[in-house]
């Protein structure tokens, strides 16, 4: 008898613990990036002229004050874009046909080497652990307009984009997460991060 | 004597380490990628809908790794002369020729100081390789007068189980593995 109260419990607290690591998501480096910007959650971004030239200011402005409500540990409040490009750790650009045909958006980063110049770090480094001064977003306005993009789009697009930039990766990467996220690749209508987004967020910068 | 000896020992050991220098700058490629969001799909159809040309190609050594400067970073892409073995589908009513200019969304950079070079390539794409068959998802592009392989990994397919890079990363990814399966279903 209290043999099988004890495998019971075992068995029900094993349960629970599995339960709660289905509805919390993956935190691990499938989800979340070790690497981090060398500023901690401190952000200043510089738009580029073309982000107002192809009419993506209001995108940038969402994706900046959505993130930056998540955590206390986040710092993006750079007065939309207005940093000087020398003082930026972001830098934000839009153009026609820059990126390979499918791509909308893409994040990159960066190391400045001893002779002041731009080294590129790949993501999966970042993810591993290796930290980053800069990063660059880039967005295909080509391509956005021949996919069809609506403002939804394009939010979600940016707000992706600047989720790379605080250190997230793809949701859709195993283990995957259901449903539509800020943070899953692919045409969606999202304005706003949903709660396994803000979770992510919180998970690797705090409350 | 003892200073010829010292400086002999010195000079091979320069040797040794210039030399050791100059393979590994020769020969270490270290691998990146590059976040992009793009489009996936969920099927062949979705694709042959989206692309100027679905072909059936065989890859040549003719390779060329194109750098550039873009807002003062800089950028790449990697340019492929394939054979045209079969046409599965044509939204472009162009001329095609038997040996076509792929564009490739993947880089080579030279690491500066520290030997070797570090191949970018966009998200889970992965290189051609030379001798190979593939069925490749075309779009055309004026500026750099060739085809863009569509949305990065999506719209290429190895059909002999040789491109091993592929194969990799095709078994990590679920939708990957059932978009090439709905490509070879349709296609072979």
């Amino acid at each position: 008898m209290k043999f099988k109260k004890s495998s019971l419990t075992i068995v029900f607290g094993l349960t629970s613990l599995f339960t709660c690591s289905l509805v919390f998501g993956d935190y691990g480096t499938a989800h979340i990036k070790i690497g981090s910007i060398t500023s901690g959650g401190i952000i200043e971004h510089w738009n580029s002229p073309s982000v107002a030239q192809f009419g993506y200011t209001q995108a940038v402005i969402n994706a900046s004050d959505d993130w930056d409500a998540v955590s206390t540990g986040v710092d993006l409040s750079s007065a939309g874009g207005l940093t000087p490009e020398e003082n930026a750790n972001l830098k934000i650009y839009v153009g026609n046909n820059d990126l390979p045909s499918g791509a909308w958006g893409s994040t990159d980063y960066w190391k400045y080497n001893w002779l002041g110049q731009a080294t590129q770090i790949g993501a999966g480094e970042v993810t591993s652990g290796t930290d980053y001064e800069e990063a660059r977003i880039r967005i295909d306005h080509d391509k956005t307009t021949e996919s069809g993009f609506s403002t939804n789009n394009r939010y979600k697009l940016m707000g992706h984009e600047f989720g790379h930039v605080l250190g997230l990766n793809h949701f859709e990467d195993a283990p995957a997460h259901s449903g539509d996220n800020w943070m899953k690749s692919g045409q969606i209508n999202l304005t706003d991060p949903t709660t396994t987004d803000k979770d992510h967020l919180k998970q690797k910068w705090g409350s | 004597m003892k200073s010829k000896v010292i400086l002999i020992s010195v000079s091979l050991l320069l040797f040794c380490l210039v030399t050791t220098y100059i393979i590994a700058d020769n020969s270490y490629i270290k691998e990146s990628h590059i976040s992009a969001d793009h489009m996936i799909y969920n099927n062949v159809d979705e694709i042959v809908k989206d692309t100027d040309l679905a072909v059936k190609v065989v890859t040549t050594e003719e390779s060329k790794n194109v750098l550039y400067q873009k807002d003062g970073y800089p950028e790449g892409y990697t340019l492929t002369q394939v054979k045209v073995l079969k046409v599965y589908n044509d939204n472009i009513n162009r001329d095609i020729a038997k040996e076509i200019n792929v564009i490739e969304p993947t880089y080579l950079v030279e690491n500066g100081i520290t030997p070797g070079q570090t191949r970018f390539s966009y998200e889970e794409y992965t290189p051609l390789v030379a001798g190979h068959e593939y069925i490749l998802f075309l779009k055309w592009n004026e500026e750099r007068n060739g085809y863009w392989i569509h949305s990065l990994e999506q719209g290429k397919v190895n059909l002999n189980g040789s491109d091993k890079k592929e194969i990799s990363k095709v078994r990590e990814n679920t939708q990957l593995k059932e978009l090439q399966e709905s490509v070879k279903k349709k296609f072979q």
